[in-house]
């Protein structure tokens, strides 16, 4: 095999001194000389040096590269089958190896068998093919040869030659001694930058950052830079399809590039502008700053500015507090979060919290966290309740401060057996240690339950009420929807906690009412499944409905898409209005079949009347 | 040392002149307050999309002679609401010791007595005890005021008002 193309290749490569054939060429001189340059390193001296001065001796990059192109073209066009993509891939191929050409002199191996090109060869070397490959590529799209270029080709091509292009020129820039602007020669600069400005290759070296640190600097330098980039922005990262998370950490990324200078206002109005727009923009920033390690990680860079002494510039948190010029926001949603998370937290561990705290304190003032504080130090004093808690063992409690925690509701449904044995115990116990106050049993809360249908064994987390629901499963293994609800004193909220067990598999819906079943069911759902969305959810649902009835009451009869626009328009502030007709129409009919507010006739909805 | 302003204290008739946007901003608070702890038997909402165009609806607390009828109010709020009172008026006649036959209405909170710290809640529910409990010292429709001490043939009346505007 080895012997075979070498023999080919002596056979079609002309000699250094021989002037090699005029283009057009033929495809056996391109196959042989593409696999001649990707067998390079590994082939003798003399072959080397034949193909590498045909390449730097001839001025006929720009055709070998067309002829390549246009194979890649040829095969890529008309073989529409799978079975034939060979010239296609060996065209593909060649280009690559021509691209990559100059960094071979740099691999050991060809220094061993002192490979011919000088080190001064390398930038010209480059400078030329970047502006046969920007030729080729402009040139290629006015060619009128019948042969129209489908946009998707193109793209493709100069994806994988600037793919290689980069891959080649970011250890040369690497090497180059830092100054401000690499000096590349003028004649490189201007072809290649265009090239690389473009959003299809600007993204990613963005998304890179900080491995293509050099290139981007090196692009910096043009004045072209900064629009493009915020060109580049807008059109393949600030879409509607793009993540919230994703788009910060790119924004982070811009930021650690420009610094220690500010970003440009331009690239930041662009940012700012598109996540105002974000509604999740501020927990996603919040939720980044608790991650302790990894994720977009201000915090780290937080504590360094704060260790280092401001040496930062600016703080990225200025910077992303600029977007929403409120920092009332910000705070607000990380009370949210904090909130969520101690409660999650069933170690009572707040060392972690106060520590960000603290830097939080720093940076947004005493005032506007003083409700955060409280809230550790409710975690911290229920640790101490706990721990002299007398009771049965197994029960914590989270004593919460009303007033300083983010939207406490109280319990749904009356707690019964066991559970309500166990908080009683734990309210008396602090009521003993805090005197004149008292206690009331929020929403929430968490048990673990071993739960055993006909010998079979399962163990399930669930909230106060959901446990309180199978107890009575206990006492009887069929009830009906309203005897449950009298016994639970909560008429019209077990429904969904019923389903809990429903996906549980332990109970489930008859005619009559729920039933435990035979045996235990499917694992559909297991474990914790106090699912946060639905809860968030629920809290506006009340004030929809008042919104509903306020408006059919007042207003007179509407049709949904009606009071969708009219909670658009005046359901705002405390509670938002943000949901989709959809999801309106469901609560509407909801609300239809409770029969107590409102009725609904061919699609008008109007206030129940009598 | 502290520092004293000057300025002649703001009144009535010589407000401060609010931005729009604040008293937008009051406005919607109020509704939503409304819409989160609603009063029984009063509710407001805005009418159309203008927020300084409201309309409400009040039902008769049981044990009056309104009790069980429902009467739609038109408030409008004035550009500098809340330092000059909002105009309530009933849209739906009725027989009352202290509202004329135009629906204007006589309570000292909505004219001199009224204050920024009021709001549309705490009118709705002044108006609503005001049914039942009419200020005969100076009324506008003196009819009703006359007839007051005869309650069965007040409440007698006022049904028959209240049937005639519902047709």
């Amino acid at each position: 095999m080895a012997t075979t193309t070498l023999t080919s290749l002596r056979t079609s490569l002309p000699s250094p001194l021989t002037s090699p054939p005029e283009p057009p060429y033929s495809s056996s001189y391109i196959s042989a000389l593409s696999s001649s340059l990707l067998s390079l390193p590994s082939s003798p001296p003399n072959l080397a040096l034949r193909t590498s001065s045909i390449l730097l001796c001839r001025t006929s990059i720009k055709s070998i590269l067309q002829a390549l192109f246009r194979q890649y073209l040829d095969s890529s066009s008309s073989e529409e089958e799978e079975n034939d993509n060979g010239g296609r891939e060996e065209a593909l191929k060649g280009i690559l190896a021509i691209l990559k050409f100059p960094l071979l002199k740099n691999s050991g191996s060809v220094k061993d068998r002192s490979y011919p090109i000088p080190k001064s060869y390398i930038l010209p070397t480059l400078e030329k093919m970047a502006q046969d490959l920007a030729t080729t590529l402009t040139e290629w799209d006015e060619d009128d040869e019948g042969r129209p270029l489908s946009p998707s080709v193109i793209t493709s091509l100069i994806e994988s030659s600037c793919s290689s292009l980069t891959s080649l020129l970011l250890p040369i820039l690497s090497s180059l001694p830092p100054s401000p602007v690499p000096p590349l020669p003028p004649l490189l600069t201007s072809h290649l930058t265009p090239l690389l400005l473009s959003p299809l290759h600007l993204f990613p070296l963005l998304l890179q950052y900080p491995t293509t640190s050099p290139l981007l600097t090196f692009l910096s330098s043009s004045p072209l830079f900064l629009p493009s980039l915020s060109h580049t922005l807008s059109t393949r990262l600030l879409v509607k399809s793009a993540s919230t998370s994703d788009i910060l950490e790119v924004y982070l990324k811009t930021f650690s590039f420009f610094s220690p200078h500010p970003v440009p206002p331009l690239i930041k109005l662009t940012f700012n502008t598109f996540l105002k727009t974000r509604r999740d923009t501020v927990k996603q920033i919040i939720k980044s700053i608790m991650l302790p390690n990894g994720g977009i990680n201000i915090k780290g860079q937080l504590l360094l500015e704060h260790t280092e002494g401001g040496v930062l510039e600016r703080s990225v948190l200025d910077l992303l507090v600029g977007i929403f010029g409120s920092i009332k926001v910000l705070c607000n949603e990380y009370r949210r979060i904090l909130s969520t998370r101690l409660i999650e937290d069933e170690g009572f561990a707040t060392d972690e919290e106060v520590r960000r705290l603290e830097l939080l304190k720093l940076r947004f003032g005493e005032g506007m966290l003083r409700e955060c504080e409280v809230m550790i130090k409710d975690v911290d004093d229920s640790k101490r309740i706990n721990r002299n808690f007398k009771g049965r063992s197994g029960t914590t409690g989270l004593v919460r401060s009303h007033c300083f925690w983010p939207k406490i509701s109280d319990s749904s449904v009356k707690l019964v057996g066991e559970v309500r044995e166990r908080v009683g115990e734990f309210k008396s116990h602090f009521e003993e240690l805090k005197k004149p106050r008292t206690l009331v049993v929020s929403e929430g809360g968490s048990v673990e339950l071993e739960v055993e249908v006909e010998g079979v064994k399962k163990n399930v987390t669930c909230d106060l009420a959901q446990a309180s629901i199978i107890l009575l499963f206990q006492k009887q293994r069929e009830w009906s929807e309203e005897a449950l609800e009298n016994e639970l004193d909560a008429s019209g909220k077990i429904h969904k906690k019923l389903k809990f067990w429903v996906d549980c598999g332990v109970i489930s819906s008859t005619s009559k009412g729920w039933r435990v079943n035979d045996a235990l069911g499917g694992e559909n759902n297991s474990g914790s499944l106090i699912d946060e969305l639905e809860e968030e959810d629920d809290s506006g649902t009340e004030v929809f409905r008042n919104f509903i009835v306020g408006a059919v009451t007042n207003m007179g009869p509407k049709r949904a898409v009606e009071i969708h626009n009219i909670l658009k328009l005046f359901c705002k502030g405390e509670v938002t209005y943000d949901w989709d007709i959809g999801k309106l129409e469901r609560l509407l009919n909801d609300m239809v079949k409770e029969g107590d507010k409102i009725e609904e006739s061919s699609g008008v909805y109007s206030k129940l009347q009598g | 040392m502290a520092s004293f302003s000057t300025q002649a204290p703001t009144t009535a008739t010589n407000p401060v002149k609010p931005q729009g946007e604040s008293v937008t901003k009051r406005l919607q608070q109020e509704l939503m307050q409304l819409m989160m702890n609603s009063e029984e038997g009063t509710t407001a909402f805005p009418n159309g999309d203008n927020l300084f165009e409201w309309i409400a609806t009040i039902t008769g607390s049981d044990g009056t002679p309104y009790a069980d009828q429902t009467y739609k109010l038109s408030i409008t709020f004035p550009s500098d609401y809340p330092y000059t009172a909002p105009t309530f008026k009933f849209v739906t006649p009725l027989f009352h010791p202290n509202i004329d036959v135009h629906g204007n209405i006589c309570l000292d909170i909505l004219k001199e007595k009224w204050s920024a710290a009021y709001s549309v809640r705490t009118v709705l529910v002044s108006l609503r005890s005001l049914l039942g409990e009419p200020n005969n010292d100076s009324p506008l429709n003196v009819v009703a005021s006359g007839m007051w001490d005869d309650q069965v043939k007040f409440a007698a009346t006022v049904k028959q008002k209240y049937a005639e505007a519902q047709k």
